[in-house]
């Protein structure tokens, strides 16, 4: 079954990557079509895996202060920056909807 | 004849006996990458910092003090490694100008034993891809489509045709690296093995490929693509070396918390005679379709070499091998879509003139800094963590992967030692021929018999077996347990010395054997 418009919509507003063209849209029916095939296997009382070093514990450091004060050439590489602060731009806009979008979803 | 020889008993002895210094080595090796620039392996040479590390190494051996065998020894290290003061791209434009501030874990260990670090090698878009043909910077070219060797078994068409068209890759996505010391431009190199990225390069080039257990070595300042898989890769011209430089890579790491705490012994390989007492696997569901009948004859002449030895030598089965790469497609787009949610243009990195708003500008950045594949890999990877399909396919996944690792357990547990397998499905196929699917096809293709082992964490090797009928080489994979590369390296030390794999004889590197450097056996037999 396709995946619609109303999901795609979604998926680029939540991954912020857009689609760009029906090849993009081809992509991804590809994809979920490839990942059915994981409903062949019966996993009927198996655990989901998160690790494979499940049986450990995760290593845990002692809450010391043992490094920091590198303010000056972590903003480096930023490309705007003022004073000690990344700059972004307005936020608490939401990207335009569907309609008002050059996305190319718009006339699917 | 000294960039020919190993780490271990070679290039190592020659330094401190000085026979040859660091300065003389890393110009040597310099002189080299610039003379096979055509092969695009490298995508920034570090050459001042290299001449200054060559320098303070052979003051050390003046002073009779070498910080150990890596002093001097020229390297390279896959470019999505971050390496402070230099420019890190993991050939991307999201990341193109941007420079570490910090060196990975891996890369300040091999500084703080003297290794000079020659650059930065090319590879796939953050590493997503089977081929080295996905990244910025363009393709890597398999430098084995300059040797002697396949030159003899091609028939061009016509004269000027067969350089330029009938290159091969040298598959991915750590290409540039197993390019790199295949081409002898350095003595070993690091990579990057989530899928089998470390293990399908070495297959076409010709070289030692090692992945090592998941949480033995830091992945600290590796760039993640698949947090629960990733490891660094070691790619190295002789099974002796790639030993060495685990030792000087394998161990916990307080800023990597997924590496174990178990405390790690360097160890150097023993000369097993008697292989009596081993129990080879082989696993029948290798026999994957499209295996070319030429590896699918080594694969058997492998097997035999073992039993006419006295070794063990057992069919076994895990069942659930073919269901590893969709496994795979989806938890690695999963933690992929997380991943790359860090790239947003604020902190480092590529950053869109868009400014209407945050989200516009994070929107513009990411279609401006990342190709099509990390893109589609991205948006599949949130697909499937949609509230809707997260317990469907996520969690599915998770579950099948239980069922993959176990296969493994089973079979260790029934007593196998080792299993033996292949590598790659083919020898290296023309770029031309490369490009006409997509990524996600040729990954998929590609994968197949390393995959697995990234699934459940363990260590796995390629050794460069013998030469195709094209004259490209083919290479063989051992599968080892959790942690036990010792006993691992040891088989695959044995098997590489039953094959005696061929030297690659490039004009390239004949035009500068006879500067500086005398005796030095090859690296291929130990």
């Amino acid at each position: 079954q396709k995946v619609t418009v109303e999901v795609l919509d979604h998926l680029e507003h939540l991954a912020l990557v857009d689609f760009r063209d029906s090849e993009g849209v081809e992509r991804l029916q590809k994809a979920i079509q490839f990942a059915d095939q994981l409903h062949e296997v019966n996993t009927d009382g198996v655990e989901p895996m998160d690790s494979v070093l499940e049986d450990r514990c995760l290593y845990l450091r002692e809450d010391d202060v043992t490094e920091g004060n590198c303010t000056n050439e972590l903003l480096k590489n930023a490309r705007e920056k003022v004073e000690e602060y990344f700059v972004a731009p307005p936020g608490n806009i939401p990207l335009p909807k569907l309609e008002e979008r050059e996305s190319f979803l718009r006339d699917s | 004849a000294a960039l020919k020889g190993g780490l271990r008993f070679q290039v190592a002895a020659a330094l401190k006996e000085g026979h040859v210094t660091p300065t003389e080595l890393c110009q040597s090796c310099l002189s080299l990458v610039k003379s096979t620039k055509f092969l695009n392996a490298y995508i920034t040479i570090a050459e001042e910092t290299a001449l200054k590390q060559a320098e303070e190494s052979e003051k050390r051996y003046k002073r009779g003090q070498p910080l150990g065998v890596l002093d001097g020894i020229p390297i390279a290290v896959k470019d999505n490694f971050n390496t402070a003061g230099i420019e890190t791209t993991c050939a991307s434009n999201m990341l193109k100008g941007y420079i570490s501030p910090y060196n990975a874990t891996v890369v300040q260990k091999l500084l703080d034993q003297g290794a000079v670090l020659l650059g930065k090698t090319n590879l796939d878009e953050f590493a997503m891809g089977s081929g080295s043909t996905d990244g910025v910077f363009g393709p890597v070219r398999n430098p084995w489509s300059y040797s002697r060797q396949y030159k003899e078994k091609s028939v061009p068409k016509s004269h000027s045709e067969d350089k330029e068209s009938n290159w091969v890759i040298t598959g991915g996505s750590s290409g540039g690296s197993a390019a790199a010391v295949s081409s002898f431009t350095c003595f070993a190199a690091l990579g990057s093995d989530t899928g089998g990225s470390t293990r399908n390069p070495a297959a076409h080039c010709g070289v030692v490929g090692l992945k090592p257990t998941y949480g033995l070595i830091s992945r600290h300042g590796l760039i993640p693509l698949v947090n629960s898989m990733d490891v660094p890769g070691i790619l190295t011209r002789c099974v002796d070396d790639a030993a060495v430089m685990l030792g000087s890579l394998a161990g916990h790491d307080p800023k990597d918390s997924t590496t174990v705490q178990d405390s790690f012994k360097p160890f150097e390989l023993p000369n097993l005679t008697d292989v009596s007492k081993l129990s080879i696997g082989i696993p029948k569901e290798y026999h994957a379709p499209g295996l070319s009948s030429e590896i699918l004859a080594l694969w058997s002449k492998a097997a035999d070499l073992f039993k006419n030895a006295g070794a063990k030598v057992i069919e076994v089965s895990l069942p659930h091998t073919r269901y590893s790469i969709v496994c795979y497609h989806v938890l690695c787009t999963a933690e992929v879509a997380s991943n790359m949610a860090r790239f947003d243009g604020l902190e480092y990195g590529h950053r869109s003139d868009m400014n209407k708003s945050t989200e516009s500008m994070y929107a513009a950045t990411r279609r401006e800094g990342f190709n099509d594949v990390v893109r589609g890999r991205i948006l599949s990877g949130n697909y499937f963590l949609l509230k809707e399909n997260y317990e469907n396919y996520f969690i599915k996944a998770q579950k099948v992967r239980r069922l993959i690792a176990n296969d493994f357990v089973k079979v260790f547990r029934s007593g196998v030692d080792v299993l033996l397998t292949p590598t790659t499905l083919s020898d290296a196929v023309p770029y031309m021929e490369f490009i006409k699917e997509d990524n996600r096809t040729r990954s998929a293709q590609d994968d197949i018999l390393t995959q697995a082992a990234n699934m459940a964490g363990l260590p796995a090797i390629n050794v460069p077996t013998a030469l195709s009928e094209r004259g490209l080489p083919v290479g063989l994979q051992f599968i080892g347990r959790s942690f036990q590369e010792k006993q691992l390296l040891t088989v695959a030390k044995w098997f590489e010395k039953q094959v005696k794999f061929p030297m690659i004889q490039l004009e390239e590197v004949k035009r500068h054997d006879h500067s500086v450097f005398q005796h030095q056996k090859s690296a291929s037999f130990s």
